[in-house]
């Protein structure tokens, strides 16, 4: 075969590669924040058992406020089976006397302390993304480093409120406190 | 390789696992979003998950979970590692890549595996590409590729040692601590070090000394912002063993083991960035400095390898339907030989230029129901000229959801410098001996080929794939490979060597001197199925089974003085793997894992069958203990010394158990 003379193509593409780097405008990256977390609690609930859910029928309740950036993620899972239950998404904001029982809860880092609290004391688990949040009685903290989002599991919440994990999970967990 | 449809594009994520979750914004080495299940090609990927329940201590050994990949040991320290036959000590027709960086050396004509010191815990995960992928990767990506991903530093945010120890006097400790810089990256520092045991007579008697290789290593990874991602990573090693021969020298009257140290060592800094421009599309850069020496069989003889490589990839959608992968790269080999007393070089230095660039294309068409795949790479290297691997496949998502794939591809593996360049003395075959059939002692000298041509690969490929929910899946790959102009040594020229006799003062004949050379001279057909399943029977309890097969066909072996083996083949005809992996309880876990092997195709070697038992158990979170039993079957089995390109001495490998306890801090 004939010699492959135009070697300075392979260097001109290095350089124009380069030049094309500094492109402007450049959007996020390709997976939203919201979809990623959405689609670790639903896999973690599947590796989760409970042993006395507070909702009757085989279903979960998942509560989160829906004017919250991941609501609309989390109602993607609304009737969807995690193990052996049927999860239900339910808006916070309209039930604001707790009349309906949030067995699982996703609180974000804009609600209210005095309403975190009152959610992480009735809810059995708990997921949010302050960076305190297992300190207060959370019980799976959200982690973003760079552009990873990854999870830090509080195991005596777990243990006290009699929530089995799978070591599956617990082996993929940044921390287990 | 074939793109998945953008995650923002409407692809599930619930549908994915968690450490698939967990892996999204991890830059693949694929250059690009890569999902396997969607690939027009026979893809398998191993987890750290895999790894840690295979109880496997070393890379190869892992690879043994992957269909098609033929694992052998020579002798106690020396794996072989092909895929789809051409097995051999130095892996000739198979691409290792490291975090984007290649391990196959030119100047050691293919995968040094003993001196490869990367301890598995460093592993994301493997992605073992089988079949030709010269059009992405390049020469040499004849018969596959491995991907060996690193973890992400923010997945070692912690301290971690682990240490084992087995019953025939193996160890190895691996220790790493792992922190985060700030909100926007981590960094990971690591060390290991490890001793195989000697290699022993059929008495148990020690022939050569233990092998020792450790390794000390780095990995960076910063995320500034939302499309920007550096990763660098570091590496320094050193590795040492002794290997036996079957040789003698001529000077004397009995045959003597010949026992030849093995010297490694090398350093590698490597640096990568990745920007993200759009949805579905990136460009990375990478840059890789590197230094690797060798030294064995001679103890004066010494090849040292230094490197520079760059390279980048843009990766982007051309149209809605239509996605480009398309790159460049260069790399410059500086080669130096230290001539010893039995090998030498023709030329001591040699530097080598290499040019690059490849196009790739994903056309997708009818929903995504048909992929088309058609790209081609060019390649120029200063000595052995250019080379054009082109590909094209398909991806068919047939009714039911059976995914039927077809590739029809080229492949070449450029001649490395020792074929072309060395000199090499042989002293003392045996007389008589199924290596040297001669009733003289023979002593061979080999002369590198300087007008070698590249070996070349067309390949017809076809598999299908068929997944029941997430928890069982079924997979097959079907492959006829012809092969032409592949090297094998042959002897040209023989010269009796004669001495005066000290009594009847005549000339005698002494030995025979035995002029060889590699050549372009054969072809070749393998043909071969392979297939794997996974099925998670329950969430406790998930079985894999692997297996493969293969026949060959014009394949004459033309190597009558024993020394070439540089292309017979030497792989298994079948093989079969069955692995269990059963969560007992959360802190107790127990992989039993069955592996057959059939005979290997050309020698006298015979097949073997073999269980693993590995048990883990969750003291704390933070402590694990596990007993992990190897090679149960029997006491020991005999390696297989034919895959080294001298005749050498047969190891055992013994049945092992070992006991290792790691700990977080």
């Amino acid at each position: 075969m004939a010699s492959f003379s135009n070697k300075y193509m392979a260097v001109a593409s290095l350089v124009g590669l380069a030049i094309l780097a500094g492109i402007p405008d450049a959007k996020a990256g390709e997976y939203k924040d919201e979809d990623i977390r959405a689609a670790l609690i639903f896999n973690i609930l599947k590796f989760t058992e409970f042993s006395s859910p507070q909702t009757q029928n085989g279903q979960f309740n998942l509560c989160a406020r829906s004017s919250d950036d991941i609501w609309s993620s989390l109602k993607a899972l609304d009737g969807r089976s995690a193990g052996d239950y049927v999860i239900r998404v339910q808006d916070d904001q309209a039930n604001p006397t707790m009349s309906i029982a949030c067995d699982i809860a996703y609180i974000s880092s804009d609600l209210p302390a005095s309403r975190q609290n009152q959610i992480i004391k009735s809810s059995l688990l708990t997921f949010g993304e302050t960076s305190d949040f297992i300190q207060k009685g959370g019980t799976i903290e959200f982690v973003k480093i760079g552009r990873q989002t990854r999870f830090k599991i509080n195991q005596r919440i777990t243990q006290s409120k009699e929530i089995s994990i799978s070591s599956r999970v617990m082996k993929l967990a940044m921390a287990i406190e | 390789m074939l793109s998945m449809p953008s995650y923002a594009g409407g692809l599930d994520l619930t549908e994915l696992g968690l450490q698939e979750i967990l892996d999204l914004e991890i830059t693949s080495v694929a250059r690009r979003p890569v999902d396997p299940n969607t690939d027009a090609g026979a893809v398998f990927t191993i987890t750290q998950d895999d790894i840690r329940s295979s109880g496997a201590n070393t890379i190869p050994d892992v690879l043994k979970l992957v269909p098609g990949v033929d694992v052998a040991y020579i002798d106690n320290n020396s794996p072989a590692v092909s895929v789809r036959g051409f097995n051999r000590r130095f892996s000739s027709k198979l691409l290792i890549m490291i975090d984007g960086r290649t391990i196959y050396y030119p100047s050691m004509v293919g995968v040094a595996w003993d001196q490869q010191q990367l301890p598995v815990e460093e592993i994301a995960r493997i992605e073992v590409h089988r079949g030709p992928a010269g059009s992405l990767w390049g020469a040499n990506a004849v018969n596959g590729v491995i991907n060996i991903v690193t973890q992400h530093a923010v997945d070692s945010y912690e301290t971690l040692v682990n240490a084992r120890g087995g019953t025939d006097g193996n160890y190895r400790i691996y220790g790493r601590h792992g922190g985060v810089i700030g909100d926007m990256g981590a960094y990971r520092l690591y060390g290991s070090l490890r001793e195989t045991p000697a290699l022993e007579d059929n008495d148990g008697d020690g022939i050569t000394k233990d092998a020792l290789g450790g390794q000390l290593g780095f990995r960076v990874d910063v995320e500034p912002n939302d499309r920007d991602a550096y990763s660098i990573f570091g590496e320094v090693y050193k590795y040492k063993s002794e290997m036996a021969l079957d040789l003698y020298r001529l000077d004397f009257p009995q045959k003597q083991k010949i026992v030849e140290d093995v010297k490694a060592d090398g350093a590698q800094l490597s640096a990568r960035w990745v920007r993200t421009l759009s949805e579905g599309s990136s460009l990375m850069f990478q840059g890789v400095g590197e230094y690797v020496s060798r030294s064995e069989i001679d103890k004066d003889f010494k090849v040292s390898q230094k490197s520079i490589a760059l390279e980048t990839s843009y990766y982007f959608h051309l149209m809605k339907n239509l996605t480009i992968l398309t790159g460049a790269g260069l790399s410059v080999t500086d080669i130096d030989y230290d001539d010893g007393v039995d090998i030498s070089a023709i030329r001591d230095d040699v530097t080598d230029e290499r040019y690059f660039g490849y196009l790739t294309g994903d056309l997708d068409l009818f929903d995504g129901r048909l992929i088309l795949t058609s790209g081609f790479r060019l390649e120029d290297d200063k000595y052995t000229g250019t080379v054009f691997e082109p590909t094209a496949r398909f991806m068919w998502q047939a009714p039911y959801d059976w995914k039927v794939w077809g590739a029809l591809s080229r492949a070449s593996r450029t001649p490395s410098f020792p074929e072309r360049n060395q000199e090499l003395y042989v002293a003392g075959l045996q007389p008589m001996s199924y290596i040297n059939p001669s009733p003289l002692p023979a002593e061979i000298i080999f002369e590198g080929n300087w007008d070698l041509k590249e070996e070349t690969l067309i390949a017809y490929e076809a598999g299908f794939r068929k997944s029941w929910s997430r928890d069982f899946s079924w997979d097959v790959a079907a492959y006829i490979n012809d092969y032409d102009d592949l090297i094998e040594v042959q002897f040209f020229e023989m010269v009796p060597v004669f001495m005066m006799h000290p009594v009847t003062n005549t000339q005698v004949p002494v030995s025979v001197l035995q002029f060889v050379k590699p050549v372009n001279d054969i072809s070749s057909v393998v043909k071969g199925i392979e297939t794997s399943v996974k099925w998670q029977l329950s969430p406790d309890l998930k079985l894999s089974m692997t297996g493969d097969i293969r026949d060959y066909e014009r394949l004459e072996v033309v190597d009558p003085l024993g020394i070439g083996g540089l292309t017979v083949q030497k792989s298994p005809e079948y093989q079969f793997g069955l692995k269990a992996d059963y969560q007992y309880n959360p802190k107790l876990d127990i992989t039993t894992w069955l592996r057959v092997v059939g005979d290997l195709y050309n020698t006298s070697d015979q097949g073997y069958w073999d269980i693993n038992v590995r048990t883990g158990y969750a003291i704390t979170p933070e402590i694990e203990l596990s007993v992990i039993g190897e090679n149960l079957v029997r006491s020991k089995r005999e390696s297989i010394s034919s895959l080294n390109f001298l005749p050498g001495t047969r190891g055992h490998i013994p049945r092992r158990v070992s006991l290792q306890l790691k700990a977080i801090f």
